[in-house]
């Protein structure tokens, strides 16, 4: 998809040491093994699938992207790891633009 | 939102029409042969004219322009032109309704299909090309109640659904699997059509008045594919009723929260189906079958 966080960050190294922090505003619903997550400021719904949820609910604290990466790698171990990363730092990347998440530098 | 970009119709002939239920007129500047076709879809609408109505207070303006006519509304970006008086009438309606759930705070309004069965009202919610309007107008024609085609109000104070008595509308020529007796049914209740659409008139049996309302009890996912055998229904989990319910919501001045947690209510209260489906009588039959 070309959405590399290097692309958004500058420096791929830096990148993974950026943190994540979820927006404490969002309100979580749950939708089986997915979320809805509803931003009642700007009245935005957002649906999270089961890979995209399982990041979300990671960041019950803040965390490094290269942490997220690879509690993802050794939850999916038959996927390849530059997938992994691509996927994370894409989604991560889309929460940061709707606001869902923070990122700041370590 | 677009503004109305004119500052004077001295020269014009400027004629309004009132829509129960919406506050503000419609204005038709130099297209009063718009207002007959306008009426004939609208069934329970009580549709008056209004005279020294000031253009500028319309949501929506209808305007006759050399290609056609130009609409322009507070739920359009762009004005837009149909060259052809149907589908601008068409059109219309996708604003009349987004003006009711306007002047409506705090109902919902779902781009869906709703039929009344003796189970309760079943919604069929999803965008264009599904055949929810050929499947609604065979539901119709086999004895089943017909809330709308396309657009459900849902009511602010019990989530129930509304009937809007606004003439369902069929997509021309119609599909190779209707029965010859249902073309016959559908020839003889043409009210406006043009090369591309047709709606049908149906009377206050085949479906309710408009501010009608009934309980939501189901909501079936639409999959038409056309090589699939007999109609299948199948029951599915709440969560892709509840995710297409949730896209199919064009009410906008709801809060976001409220509107997940009201369609999450309809979910709790809805058995969740999926149809796969060809031949739209069969599929009605079906339904028939299980929800009768």
């Amino acid at each position: 998809m070309g959405c590399t966080l290097s692309a958004e960050f500058g420096d791929e190294n830096q990148d993974l040491r950026m943190i994540y922090t979820k927006n404490p505003e969002i309100i979580e619903r749950t939708l089986a093994d997915e979320l809805i997550l509803v931003d009642n400021e700007a009245d935005n719904i957002f649906n999270l699938n089961p890979i995209g949820t399982a990041i979300w609910q990671f960041l019950q604290e803040p965390r490094e992207t290269k942490e997220i990466i690879e509690t993802l790698q050794s939850a999916f171990p038959e996927v390849e790891a530059r997938q992994i990363q691509e996927d994370a730092t894409c989604l991560l990347h889309n929460l940061v633009q709707q606001g869902l998440i923070f990122v700041t530098p370590r | 939102m677009s503004k109305n970009r004119y500052s004077t119709f001295s020269k014009h002939n400027c004629s309004s029409l009132k829509f129960e239920g919406i506050d503000s007129p419609v204005a038709f500047i130099d297209c009063e042969e718009l207002h007959a076709p306008v009426k004939a879809i609208f069934r329970d609408f009580r549709v008056e004219h209004v005279k020294d109505n000031l253009w500028e207070d319309s949501h929506i303006t209808l305007r006759k322009v050399k290609e056609g006519y130009e609409r322009s509304s507070h739920w359009l970006d762009e004005p837009v032109v149909h060259y052809d008086p149907v589908d601008s009438v068409c059109d219309l309606t996708v604003d009349l309704i987004h003006a009711f759930a306007s002047d409506h705070p705090g109902f919902l309004c779902l781009h869906s299909a709703a039929a009344l069965f003796k189970k309760g009202l079943f919604l069929f919610p999803s965008t264009y090309r599904a055949g929810k309007s050929t499947l609604s107008l065979h539901l119709a024609y086999n004895g089943v109640q017909l809330f709308t085609d396309d657009a459900l109000p849902v009511t602010s104070n019990n989530n129930e659904g509304m009937a809007t008595g606004l003439y369902p509308r069929l997509r021309l020529p119609l599909p190779e699997t209707v029965t010859e007796n249902f073309r016959k049914y559908i020839k003889k209740r043409i009210v406006l059509r043009n090369d591309r659409y047709c709606y049908i008139s149906l009377d206050q049996d085949e479906q309710p008045p408009l501010g009608t309302t009934a309980p939501i009890r189901g909501i079936i996912l639409l999959n038409l594919d056309l090589n699939s055998n007999a109609p299948n229904l199948i029951s599915i989990g709440k969560k892709d009723a509840i995710k297409e319910v949730i896209l199919r919501n064009f009410a906008r001045q709801n809060k976001a929260l409220d509107i997940v947690e009201r369609i999450y209510m309809i979910a709790e209260d809805a058995d969740c189906y999926k149809l796969t489906y060809a031949n739209p009588d069969r599929a009605a039959k079906l339904l028939i079958k299980h929800f009768n």
